[in-house]
């Protein structure tokens, strides 16, 4: 094919697109099992194969989706009522303390609940969800493909990645079962050293995050040398697909920042045990120098969190219009861009803290990030002019996508200005803010990924309409749940309320409905994959008509990827000169074809032959 | 006025001049600052919508436009243009620099402090909030919100007023939304908050029982502080200055202990301990004079021991000054202590007005 050597055409030629899972391979799909049950388990929680540990990842970051999403629905279910005079029977927590069994007349009881609900919420989808939902579950799976690698560069530590993961989730899950706890996902001090004080939770959730950190730095660390070291032959660097770059930034935060929340937790650790006076001003400590650690780390993490969300679009939206995407290089440079600056802005968490000069300089430098997350959105945008476009479910997510997070990245513009933060911090215009960044982007772009990659992780097709219909059902509860909740902070909804003055009832309860259609597409996009997988057709090798290396090998995949070492001679993006391996005329009518065909022939027989950007 | 949806709650009489609803309906800000915050809030609001709404039509047009076709592929055009790229990096970044510069000013004006400002000292813990005024006084006014009573804190219209905030354990946040302005309240130092009441106008005031018009103003607790978090509310109350000077002039009056305690109540105690048998967080002070009481650490006192006025007063006191020492059962531990918040006098009001709660 035509990003590949002739040597290899042999297998990856236009005859393997039709011809997917014949039986001249000599291995099989990396999901075929060779033994019983026992064996099969036992193969899977012992792989070092990178694809079965980011189906691991998948199904993990999809349980604890779950788990916070379920959180997050008894929040809004909570705030349908706003207080209510206890002698008519009715206070807020009553719900949640009644599923509990608490009686209903304690509001502080009832209180504790919907305080550790949120917490939760705030901590799985954190720590456990968006963090390693798109470098961990399809960042293991894709990164050593699309550089045309058999593996990660550490197989191994990839495996122990894994296991810190499951160890740490299991600490969180421990601080829930024995009763949750109520610091919310920030661990603000004095309150996180001094609440529930006889009692080991808080401890189990900050150790939690701890180890969790230490599977992010690890998965950073692989990542960074597998991105400089296993590339094919012919891939430099501005022949990396873009995800590849966004996620190779992504890894370098994590591996510089995440040591930092590590010390500063287990100092928080130190302080709640053996009352070690650092944060806690009762001890000598500084309360707000928590602040300073948690978010030097937390603020690089929003990139974290988003950066492998904006990787996911640089795929979809190239593959699906069919045409190269607009702006290559600087999509790279705005990603390693952002990535730096990210490191300068943790200050914009506390304008309001002490009202310090120093927030001056952290308000000028979060708007210098706010210039290269416009010009993605703009090349993203650019990129749709004069293309080909296919209303396919990944494409319907991306375009959900810059929908979302072009709300989301606006209305960070007047939580950077220093004034309209000092009103706008803490209150629900900034949950309704970070919800449209990191859901509407990060976990809307990890679900259209999901989509976009499917056939290739399983092998399997899925309902197409099905999946757009719930793909708007999605969009139109995003909606309603999120954006109502920027007039409530507007207007003075504080945030990490368990009741609200009355006024505020009508757009809670707007919100809250907005919540329950989410659930519902949610819910329809599970059953869609679960009927792909039980009943989908087999996926061909390359049903969106993609050109990067993933596209050239088979639906599923083969343990060691490819049959021989990839050889690549064009770019991630260059519909307009290249075929897409397994075209087929009567499949794609193209009507310049003999042009087509001559580019084609010209890259297929040069070895220096890929194409500028 | 509220607008109560739902009304069953007296909620406090406040302006709430909301951005959208005070630039829409141009009605006067209710503070110093207030206008030049809303007003670069609703430049960037309506710089984002046309740029939200031009990026959005053109990727709705384009995928349109451009929508797959049999027969069709992607036409020919560039996928790099300096220009156009150094322009649309440049341009957010003009508009960037004026909203820092607009937000920097609204910040330091937010900052400096004038200094003919009132102080009052402003003390934040879990879960209410208290002032002290020049002469001493604190107020004894409260107002129901939602479940729990909130003090109601009276400040003079058109002078500029300052609050010395400290907190008593974990961070507060003071926030008042009519004044578009919050800051944390520290445990270790002081930090400031202060503002300038806009007059009383017609528009925008009720009338006190002695026909004194007021305005209303929520405050709210910003930063999360534990169970009761979003009870912590107080209002902010707008008179005009004689009835201002007037009013925290007779709060300071001499008065019998009793009454004393009960001021004391309304300021520090009334959010966790009602006084009408209601349950709250803590136990209320109902009947609590002769009442038998059981133990987390399972002791207990008899009705004989709680009607001896001497054994009453100690416990009570012990509950104040150490609240950890014995918790009744079947509450939380979570009362601060309270000893350095509190005169002898005042402890010693706060008891005689319990025993009167039969």
């Amino acid at each position: 094919m035509a990003s590949i050597d002739n040597r290899n055409a042999n297998t990856i030629g236009a005859a393997a697109g039709h011809g997917h899972g014949g039986g001249h391979h000599d291995e099989g799909s990396y999901l075929s099992s060779r033994g019983g049950l026992i064996a099969t388990i036992w193969d899977w929680a012992t792989t070092i194969d990178h694809k079965k540990i980011g189906v691991m990842y998948l199904s993990a970051v999809l349980m604890m989706f779950f788990f916070g999403g379920v959180a997050a629905l008894a929040v809004r279910t909570e705030l349908l009522e706003p207080v209510r005079n206890p002698s008519e029977g009715v206070v807020t927590g009553q719900w949640l303390g009644s599923f509990l069994g608490v009686e209903s007349t304690n509001i502080a009881k009832n209180n504790q609940h919907y305080n550790r609900v949120f917490t939760l919420h705030g901590a799985i989808m954190v720590f456990m969800v968006i963090i390693p939902s798109v470098p961990a579950a399809l960042g293991n799976f894709f990164i050593p493909i699309l550089i045309g690698a058999k593996d990660v560069a550490f197989p191994r530590l990839n495996l122990l990645s894994w296991y810190i993961y499951v160890t740490g989730s299991i600490f969180g899950v421990l601080a829930i079962l024995l009763g949750g706890v109520d610091t919310g996902w920030t661990f603000y001090t004095p309150y996180s050293t001094t609440t529930d004080a006889d009692q080991m939770r808080v401890v189990y959730m900050v150790l939690a995050a701890f180890i969790l950190g230490f599977s992010s730095i690890l998965t950073g660390l692989n990542f960074v040398v597998t991105v400089h070291k296993l590339r094919a032959p012919g891939m430099g660097w501005f022949d990396m697909p873009l995800f590849v770059w966004a996620v190779y930034a992504t890894s370098i935060l994590q591996v510089l920042a995440t040591p930092v929340i590590g010390i500063t937790l287990l100092l928080l650790i130190f302080e709640r045990l053996f009352r070690v006076g650092i944060f806690d001003p009762g001890l000598g400590g500084d309360p707000v120098l928590f602040q300073h650690f948690f978010w030097f780390y937390s603020h690089p993490v929003v990139y974290v969190m988003i950066l492998p969300g904006m990787a996911i679009i640089n795929e979809i939206i190239p593959v699906h219009a069919h045409k190269k995407i607009f702006g290559y290089r600087s999509m790279a440079f705005a990603s390693l861009g952002i990535a730096a600056v990210s490191f300068l802005v943790w200050g914009h968490h506390m304008f309001t803290s002490e009202g310090e000069l120093a927030a001056t300089v952290f308000s000028a430098l979060t708007f210098l990030v706010a210039v290269p997350t416009a010009v993605k959105v703009f090349n993203w945008v650019g990129t749709l002019y004069k293309g080909s476009i296919s209303m396919t479910p990944p494409m319907v997510y991306a375009l959900m996508f810059l929908f979302l997070f072009t709300i989301g990245g606006l209305t960070g513009l007047p939580l950077a200005t220093l004034s309209t933060d000092m009103h706008l911090h803490d209150s629900y215009f900034v949950v309704a803010h970070f919800h449209y960044v990191m859901m509407g982007g990060t976990i809307i772009a990890f679900v259209g990924g999901l989509h976009h990659w499917w056939p290739k992780m399983f092998g399997r097709m899925y309902n197409n309409r099905a999946a757009i219909i719930f793909a708007l059902v999605q969009f139109v509860g995003f909606n309603v749940t999120f954006f109502t909740q920027f007039v409530l902070g507007t207007r003075g909804m504080p945030r990490r309320y368990a009741s609200y003055v009355d006024e505020f009832q009508l757009l809670h309860q707007i919100s809250t409905v907005g919540s329950y259609i989410l659930a519902v597409g949610f819910t329809g996009s599970l059953a869609v994959f679960v009927h792909s997988l039980l009943a989908g057709k087999k996926a061909p090798q390359n049903p969106w008509g993609g050109l990067t290396l993933e596209w050239h090998i088979e639906s599923p995949p083969t343990t060691h990827n490819f049959h021989k070492e990839p050889i690549v001679h064009h770019g991630p993006y260059d519909f307009d000169t290249v075929l897409p391996p397994g075209w087929d005329p009567e499949d794609y009518p193209v009507p310049n074809a003999r042009e087509q065909a001559a580019a084609y022939a010209r890259a297929a027989h040069s070895h220096v032959g890929h194409e500028k950007h | 006025m509220t607008t109560d949806f739902f009304s069953n709650l007296t909620v406090a009489d406040a302006a709430h001049e909301y951005i959208f609803h005070r630039e829409g309906m141009g009605a006067v800000a209710t503070a110093n600052g207030v206008e030049a915050t809303d007003s670069i809030f609703m430049f960037i609001f309506w710089i984002s919508t046309v740029v939200f709404v031009a990026l959005m039509g053109a990727m709705v047009y384009w995928t349109f436009k451009y929508r797959r076709r049999p027969g069709t592929i992607a036409q020919a055009s560039p996928s790099h243009n300096t220009i156009l790229e150094l322009a649309w990096s440049i341009v957010p970044l003009g508009f960037f620099v004026y909203m820092f510069f607009e937000g920097f000013h609204g910040y330091i004006s937010r900052l400096v402090i004038p200094p003919d400002a009132i102080q009052l000292q402003l003390v934040g813990r879990k879960w209410s909030w208290s002032v002290t005024y020049p002469n001493g006084a604190e107020t004894p006014v409260q107002q129901k919100v939602g479940a729990s009573n909130v003090p109601v804190f009276y400040v003079p219209e058109d002078k500029p007023v300052m609050f010395r905030m400290v907190s008593a354990d974990v961070m507060h946040a003071f926030w008042v939304p009519d004044f578009r302005t919050k800051m944390d309240v520290l445990p270790n130092r002081y930090t400031a908050y202060w503002f300038k009441p806009e007059r009383l106008d017609v528009s925008s005031t009720g009338t006190l029982e002695d026909g004194t018009r007021y305005r209303d103003h929520f405050v709210f607790c910003a930063e999360y502080c534990g169970d009761m978090h979003s009870e912590m509310a107080a209002i902010i109350r707008v008179v005009p200055e004689a009835h201002y000077l007037a009013t925290i002039t007779k709060w300071n009056d001499a008065v019998d202990p009793v009454e004393l305690g009960r001021r004391q109540w309304a300021a520090k105690c009334a959010s966790c301990h009602t006084v009408d048998g209601g349950a709250n967080t803590g136990p209320t002070w109902k009947g609590l004079f002769g009442r038998g009481h059981s133990f987390t650490d399972g002791s207990s006192y008899t009705p004989e021991q709680m009607s001896n006025p001497e054994f009453f007063a100690n416990y009570i006191r012990e509950s104040i000054v150490d609240p950890g020492k014995r918790v009744v059962a079947g509450y939380p531990n979570q009362m601060p202590p309270m000893g350095g918040q509190l005169t002898e006098a005042q402890i010693n009001g706060i008891i005689e007005y319990i025993k009167t709660l039969k």
